[in-house]
């Protein structure tokens, strides 16, 4: 029996040089097994409602082998939740991934967000086991003014991830008419988006949502299946086409273009586009800045989306976030901090623009649940 | 366009109906106060009338929607005079409400309406969300009914976690506070809760009152929309934040109840039914109502809303009166390995909790 710690491995810099099995990128082949050598590979989701709402947890485990592969499986949570059953059994055919669920039977939410768990498989002679910290990735109602100001927010359930060595905060609401986001975005200094023929690299926020049950397609001719947007700083303050009140600190209006839509080729996606004809006049955008961070508040009707991510309580859908700080830390990606296996970037998910400085890898598929929940009292 | 779903099985009624149970409210027959009302003992062996009615407003006017939704309540009561009439309505903002409660009261009187904000309705005519309204009217004079209304909980904005022993010590006060302004009969039967106060926090009020009624005592209900700046109960037509109500049922009923939990499509729909069954298998009587206090989480895991409802219907059929609403936490016997030995009901979430009353 061996046991293999799982856990940072595989997030951290020992993928490089893996890749997608499951989705090539343009002009690439990826190998069909992940560099390690355990039969499983495993990694929890995030809630989609709060812990104290007893959601079920699901565990993501994929086959690895070319046999198939029989284990059991089990998942430790933080001290005093009580989880059920204590163990399941399951089964993959070779190279098959499957959604295991337990059911959280006493749970409780921390402010901070972030819960440490453990999960494990036994099969094929060796014991798997990944720890991962999970979030609860879920909007609350509310309909937040679209100003800059971040002080509406502290009813939402932050998201916080680090890269480089700098935040990254993501809060979400909801409403029936608009999906809400605030990006707290630790960096150096924020620099704005100029448009022009050549644009400079600009700091922005792009983000991906998409229907439930959807996935990111193989090849460059499958169809998207995500409303991709872009968020910038543009202008100076007082400019705003939108925002509705100041609210004495520097804020800027913002603009939003919309890169991407369900029925696009993937490969017209995911080729460098101007991004001034993809102005997005809907959304609303507002941009404020403090010595540190720079948040990013934006607002998305629903009628956006043309009804496919409906506006329910409880209803899930999935939502992926990158930050661009050229100047700072690069590319941060939501997917990768969630825990999303090496082999799952994707050049495929995201789409290109003119000023993006992008890394040496792609960045990870944007099929990260989300979901619509009440409230967190 | 209001869209009124009655029952194609419901009598119509004459028009004279609202006038009968306003003369009777207004000669005297409820006896009340600003936090309880009661109406009289109720008649061995009398009819009791239960019915349901929704409308869904598809053209933002809540105040027509109420009004339209209480008409047809009123034709659907067949002349029998409401002794009560609770309220599930799913609309934006507190003006849309109010809009609402002043439709409704237009029609009905004021003082028998009580009920809550939640997700949604369904009755055996369909599902519904936002914009939609749903009535359950009692009468008849075998039933009587009794009302109460607790307010200033103190938990609505207290986080389960950081406060639970606080919220533990103000619901378990509340429960009983509320449950012991609640006239008593010999013929209590049933009684609907309904507080501001989303699972887990549920189970606390629950037990409160169960420090009145006895832990056998049979209590459904279901917790109001937790939604920012929509979460409301109603007592006497009136908005209420913080607050709960409750409604006993007594009269010469039978009572059975049945709760099931899953947060699964699959098991959402057959768990739907499983209760709807036991409780029809444990009735032992012929069956006048049936009440579905159901998670709005387990709503949100329907990739096809109604297919619950048909799993019900699969169980009840679809002439029996059913009033069904989506909550943020459900009261009556819980499905978890949690529940308490010797007690009926508890609160908790993903649940749907089944009541027929039969006489």
């Amino acid at each position: 029996m061996r046991i293999v710690a799982a856990g940072a491995l595989l997030i951290g810099a020992g993928w490089v040089g893996a890749a997608a099995p499951d989705q090539p990128s343009v002009g690439t082949r990826y190998p069909a097994t992940s560099p390690h050598s355990e039969p499983v590979a495993l990694r929890v989701e995030s809630f989609t409602v709060p812990p104290s709402s007893q959601p079920l947890v699901f565990v993501v485990a994929k086959n690895l082998q070319n046999v198939p592969y029989q284990g059991t499986l089990t998942i430790k949570a933080p001290e005093g939740w009580r989880l059920a059953p204590l163990e399941r059994q399951f089964a993959l055919k070779p190279g098959e991934t499957r959604r295991v669920p337990f059911t959280i039977e006493r749970g409780s939410s921390v402010q901070c967000n972030s819960y440490p768990v453990e999960v494990s498989a036994t099969g094929a002679g060796a014991t798997v086991v990944r720890r991962q910290d999970v979030v609860c990735a879920s909007a609350p109602y509310f309909n937040p003014t679209i100003d800059g100001d971040p002080s509406e927010w502290k009813d939402a359930i932050p998201v916080t991830f680090t890269s480089g060595g700098r935040k990254t905060i993501i809060s979400t609401y909801w409403n029936r008419r608009q999906f809400s986001i605030l990006v707290a975005v630790e960096e150096q200094e924020l620099i704005r988006y100029r448009a022009g023929p050549t644009p400079e690299p600009f700091d922005a926020v792009q983000i991906a949502l998409s229907p439930p049950d959807t996935q990111t397609g193989n090849s460059p001719d499958d169809q998207a299946t995500r409303f991709e947007f872009l968020f910038v700083a543009a202008g100076t303050a007082g400019t705003a086409r939108a925002p509705t009140r100041s609210v004495g600190r520097p804020w800027s209006a913002g603009r939003c273009f919309q890169l991407a839509s369900p029925g696009m080729k993937l490969a017209e996606a995911a080729k460098e586009r101007r991004l001034e004809p993809l102005q997005c006049e809907k959304a609303t955008v507002a941009v404020s800045r403090t010595a540190t961070v720079t948040y990013y508040e934006c607002g998305i009707p629903f009628s956006l989306m043309g009804g496919q991510i409906r506006p329910s309580e409880g209803r899930e859908f999935c939502l992926s976030v990158l930050v661009h700080d050229p100047d700072g830390t690069g590319i941060r990606d939501w997917g990768q901090a969630a825990g999303l296996w090496p082999w799952q970037r994707n050049p495929l998910a995201w789409s290109r623009f003119p000023g993006a400085k992008w890394g040496e890898n792609p960045p990870f598929d944007n099929k990260l649940p989300w979901g619509l929940c009440s409230s967190i009292y | 366009m209001i869209r009124e779903h009655i029952h194609p099985l419901m009598p119509w009624t004459l028009a004279l109906t609202a006038a009968v149970a306003g003369l009777a409210l207004a000669s005297g027959r409820l006896v009340a106060a600003d936090d309880a009302w009661s109406t009289p003992p109720a008649t061995p062996k009398g009819n009791v009338v239960i019915k349901t009615v929704m409308a869904v407003d598809e053209e933002e006017q809540p105040q027509a929607a109420g009004k339209a939704a209480a008409e047809a309540l009123r034709k659907a009561m067949g002349g029998v005079p409401l002794k009560a009439v609770i309220v599930s309505e799913c609309f934006e903002d507190k003006q849309a409400k109010l809009k609402l409660l002043e439709g409704i009261a237009s029609v009905l009187p004021t003082e028998i309406l009580l009920g809550g904000a939640t997700y949604g309705s369904f009755t055996q005519a369909g599902c519904s969300d936002l914009d939609s309204v749903s009535l359950l009217g009692i009468g008849g004079e075998g039933v009587s009914v009794a009302a109460a209304l607790v307010t200033d909980l103190g938990t609505s904005k207290l986080v389960f976690e950081e406060h639970q022993p606080e919220i533990e010590r103000r619901l378990h006060a509340a429960g009983a506070k509320l449950a012991g302004k609640l006239r008593t009969t010999k013929l209590d039967r049933l009684l609907i809760l309904i507080p501001d106060a989303h699972s887990p926090k549920n189970q606390f009020i629950v037990e409160g009152v169960q420090q009145v009624v006895g832990g056998q005592f049979p209590i459904t209900g279901g917790c109001v929309n937790k939604n920012a700046g929509q979460t409301f109960v109603y007592f006497r037509g009136r908005p209420y934040e913080d607050s709960a109500v409750a409604l006993m049922l007594s009269g010469d009923l039978k009572v059975s109840l049945a709760g099931r939990q899953a947060k699964e499509n699959d098991q959402v729909i057959s768990t739907a039914r499983e209760a709807a069954a036991e409780a029809a298998t444990k009735l032992k009587t012929r069956p006048i109502a049936a009440l579905a206090f159901d998670c709005a989480g387990r709503k949100g895991r329907l990739k096809n809303v109604a297919d619950e409802l048909a799993a019900v219907q699969q169980a009840i059929g679809q002439e029996l009166p059913l009033f069904g609403c989506y909550c943020a936490g459900e009261i009556g016997p819980l499905d978890t390995t949690e529940k308490k030995p010797g007690v009926l009901s508890g609160g908790g979430g993903w649940h749907v909790m089944f009541t027929l009353i039969g006489q």
